[in-house]
This record gives C-alpha cells, sequence and structure tokens, in this order.
C-alpha cells in the first residue's frame, strides 16, 4: 500500500515538474530582463518582490481558477496549492499588506495584455507564445 | 451619539448588497480599487457558567461576524486600505477596524500610518478571520483582550509602522518598528513603543520574536490604581506549516503595574501548543493551552478539532475543548474566562462554524 502510495506521489511530483516546463513567464517584448529565477518569480507572484532590476514597478497578470496554466504555474513553479494561496492571500489583504495579482483572463487574453504592457509579467502555455511576448528563461 | 459611524445588520446587509451589485469579477476590482470581506458563522455552547462571549448551555452566536476590506493603490509607492467589522460580542455594531496609508520608501522598506492592526500575535493582525486558522477561537489566553486584565495582544493601534525586509537565499528576514496610542475600552495605553523580529522560509517555516511597551491611562474608577503605569509584553511564536503536518505554538509574557508586597498581582504569561494533521480536504487539531495571572487566575484548555474545506474560499470547522478554570476569583469576579463560577471543575464547550472569504 506505502509503496503505491509512493509511486502515486512521485508521477505526480514528475507531472508537475514537466507541466511547470510547459508554462512560460513573459513580458513586454521592450523589457531588458532575459531570464528571471523560480526564487524571483514565487516572490513576484506572492507579493514580496514589486520591482524590476531596472527600478520600475512589475504590474503582474494573473489567470483565473481553473485554468490549465494556472493549474501549472501554481503547483509546479509558486508551489501552493489553491487553498493555501487563499490562506496566505487572505492573511495579506486583511492586514492592508497585499493584494493578489490582476486576473487578467485566460492564455490568449493575457499574452495580448502582456504585449500592451511595457512593464506587465505573467504565464501562459508555451504553445502559446508568439512573437508579440518575450519568454523570460527560468534560471 | 455612540451609533454615529455603526449600523446595524440589516444595513450591513444592504452595504453588501450593494457593493455586490456592479462587482462582477473574482477579484472584485473596479479600476485599482479592490474590495474583500469575510465572514464568520458560528455556533458555541458549554456545560455549566457563562463563558467569554456569553456562550452558556443555552448556545451562543455571539462569535458570528464579518468585515469588508477597501484597499487602493494611490501611486507606485502609495497604498491606502481600510477595513469595517461587525461582531456578534457588539450585537453588529459596524465599525472602523483599521484605516491606514502604506507607503513603499523602496522594495525592502515600508512606513505605515494611520490606525493599524496591533502586530503583536502570529494570527492578531488578522484574528477575526476565522478561514487563516484552524480554531473558531484562537487560544483564548494568548489573543484575550479582556479589557479589566493585562494583555498580551490588542486589537489596533493609532501611530506608526515602519517594515524592512531582506533575504538571505529564500529566507525573509522581517524587522518591524510601531508605535503610537493603543484605544482600550477603559482607557488608553500611551507611548506605545515596539519592536519585531521575523523569520519566515517560504512560508513553511515562520517565527516571530516582539516586545513593547506603553503607560497606561486609565478611565475608570475602579482601576486607576493602574494610571500612569508602564505594560510591557514579550511574545514568541512559530508556525510549522508543511504539506500535511502544522505545528503552532506561542509563548508571551505582561508585566503590568507596580509590585504590592513584593509581588506584581496583575503580571501574566500565556502559551499554548497546536498540532494538526492535513488529509486532503479536512484537517484535524489538537491544542494546549494555559493562562495564568499572577494573581492566582487563569485556566487551562484542551480542544480537539476538525475542519474541511468546503471550497476553495470557505471552510466548515468542528470543536471541543475541556476548560479548567483557576479556583481563584478575577477582581472583576468570575474564573478563568467565566464571568460567573461554574459549578463543575472542568467545562465542555462545543463549537461549530463556517468560515468564508471572499
Amino acid at each position: 500500500m506505502k509503496t503505491t502510495v509512493y509511486r502515486v506521489a512521485i508521477l505526480w511530483m514528475v507531472t508537475l515538474a514537466v507541466c511547470a516546463d510547459d508554462v512560460v513567464v513573459i513580458v513586454h517584448p521592450s523589457n531588458a530582463l532575459a531570464e528571471i529565477s523560480v526564487s524571483d518569480v514565487k516572490k513576484i507572484y506572492l507579493g514580496k518582490k514589486k520591482f524590476f532590476p531596472g527600478g520600475e514597478k512589475i504590474i503582474v497578470g494573473d489567470q483565473p481558477k481553473g485554468t490549465q496554466s494556472r493549474k501549472f504555474f501554481y503547483g509546479g513553479v509558486v508551489g501552493k496549492t489553491e487553498t493555501k494561496l487563499k490562506s496566505y492571500w487572505s492573511r495579506l489583504i486583511f492586514t492592508g499588506k497585499g493584494t493578489p495579482p490582476k486576473v487578467i483572463g485566460v492564455d490568449n487574453v493575457v499574452k495580448a495584455w502582456v504585449a500592451s504592457q511595457p512593464r506587465a509579467m505573467s504565464y501562459i502555455m508555451r504553445s502559446e507564445a508568439d512573437n508579440s511576448i518575450k519568454i523570460l528563461d527560468l534560471k | 451619539m455612540k451609533k454615529i459611524g455603526r449600523f446595524r445588520i440589516g444595513s450591513i446587509c444592504m452595504l453588501t448588497t450593494i457593493m455586490a451589485l456592479p462587482l462582477s469579477t473574482m477579484a472584485r476590482e473596479v479600476g485599482d480599487i479592490q474590495w474583500h470581506g469575510y465572514l464568520t458563522s458560528a455556533l458555541l455552547a458549554n456545560s455549566d457558567g457563562s463563558y467569554s462571549g456569553e456562550v452558556s448551555n443555552a448556545g451562543s452566536t455571539n462569535d458570528t461576524r464579518m468585515g469588508l476590506n477597501i484597499s487602493t493603490q494611490v501611486d507606485e509607492s502609495l497604498r491606502f486600505s481600510a477595513q469595517i467589522k461587525g461582531k456578534g460580542t457588539e450585537r453588529f455594531a459596524m465599525k472602523l477596524d483599521w484605516a491606514f496609508a502604506s507607503y513603499d520608501i523602496d522594495e525592502a522598506m515600508a512606513l505605515r500610518f494611520g490606525k493599524i492592526k496591533y502586530p503583536v500575535g502570529m494570527y492578531n493582525e488578522f484574528v477575526d478571520v476565522g478561514y487563516t486558522y484552524p480554531w473558531i477561537r484562537p487560544p483564548e489566553g494568548f489573543y484575550n483582550q479582556d479589557a479589566a486584565g493585562p494583555n498580551l495582544t490588542r486589537v489596533s493601534y493609532q501611530g506608526f509602522g515602519v517594515d524592512y525586509n531582506t533575504y538571505t537565499g529564500d529566507t525573509e528576514l522581517g524587522f518591524s518598528l510601531f508605535g503610537g496610542v493603543v484605544d482600550v475600552p477603559v482607557g488608553r495605553v500611551n507611548q506605545l513603543t515596539g519592536i519585531k523580529f521575523s523569520v519566515n522560509m517560504e512560508d513553511e517555516i515562520r517565527f516571530e520574536l516582539a516586545a513593547n511597551t506603553g503607560i497606561m491611562e486609565v478611565d475608570v474608577e475602579f482601576a486607576k490604581i493602574m494610571d500612569g503605569e508602564r505594560h510591557t509584553t514579550y511574545t514568541a511564536g512559530i508556525i510549522v506549516d508543511l504539506a500535511h503536518f502544522i505545528l503552532s505554538s506561542e509563548y508571551g509574557q505582561a508585566i503590568m503595574g507596580r509590585k504590592i508586597g513584593g509581588s506584581r498581582p496583575m503580571d501574566m504569561s500565556a502559551g499554548y501548543v497546536m498540532m494538526g494533521y492535513r488529509m486532503g480536504e479536512y484537517m484535524s487539531h489538537v491544542t494546549w493551552e494555559k493562562w495564568d495571572v499572577d494573581g492566582g487566575w487563569g485556566q487551562e484548555v484542551i480542544g480537539v478539532g476538525l475542519r474541511k474545506e468546503l471550497t476553495t474560499n470557505s471552510a466548515f470547522k468542528l470543536e471541543v475543548r475541556q476548560i479548567t478554570p483557576e479556583t481563584t476569583l478575577k477582581p472583576a469576579g468570575g474564573l478563568g474566562l467565566f464571568s460567573d463560577v461554574p459549578n463543575k471543575k472542568d467545562i465542555t464547550m462545543v463549537g461549530v462554524a463556517i468560515e468564508m472569504v471572499f
């Protein structure tokens, strides 16, 4: 029984890791940034980092609950379940210390939004990416 | 006059409905303004005596409460946030909970000023938002805000706060300095000065140390002996929140007033340990808590509880606690957090609650 549980857990972790590779972090093509650490992405999406290295404020865009991109991004990159995420943001919202990233929409809406916002950052599935946005390498 | 700025429950519901009408998106955003809220609906009953919040064997719904919150980014560095709340213990009179501006000096440092939630205790700043913690009531010895006794925590203060956060690897180190005036039901704590140090290891391990001191100003005759006396507290807390296992523990001491006969009868200490285990949507937990005042009163509590996530925005809680008050009467009468003297040594309290945030 234990072995089965371990196998399922390992399979789930591997699946999330593979899926995390299919989600890309994107910025406006004019953004000088070419790569970003996973740690910084986590901080940005948890409201702990607010500025690009050049000093411009980051406008963070999110996707609604239920999208595949959001599931892979929060599960594989940020490392938080929806319940833990809700609890985390509730602690900040109800003390006035922060609010969650603005929900922009699904992949194609997010892509169009990032393409029109020089200081935007968001995430989409790799298969949706094109030249209108820049993909940041995750290091 | 006291009713100015307060509304009854009907007004609360109307206000909620009016605010909800134009807000169709899940983030409740209108431009750069965000609205959020919370609701706790709770029923508590005990086997004997009249416990804090008027809990008796007839049951009490006084822990039912709600709050509404607004925040807006005024410009890139300046943010304004405010919250109103209504509680069953205050007959749902809607009052300003806190309202302050926050100015980001840079990536690491922020200045806050206004009416700010009291930043002492791991749960105190969001103590009314039951969704954020396992219990129906957080450990009361530590979080009790009984006006007549020494307290480790308060509701809010008027003044300023400076927060500095830095990182060593993925570990966040926080330093906070705060000061101002605390309003309490029987007066004020003036010249409040506090400091807090925190460590946050990717939200899996959080640790805090805090100390603060102030001078009491007492408006009521029966407690005038405390007027002008110093009130100082020291607290430490840790939360370990892993995928399945959760542990939370805090301990604090309050030093209050002058020595009488070689001791300070109003000095107090309180602490608790909670351990929980999450399995999918369920979390079970057990908590031991102790509250001791040097004058001889206090109580010990052991409780077990179950939390079930209903949705990602709501949870159901069930709790059973055994409360054993010390046998020494408080100056205001009653044992422990009871307003009377229960007939039994151990009192059982049961509770159910539904918590939600939106």
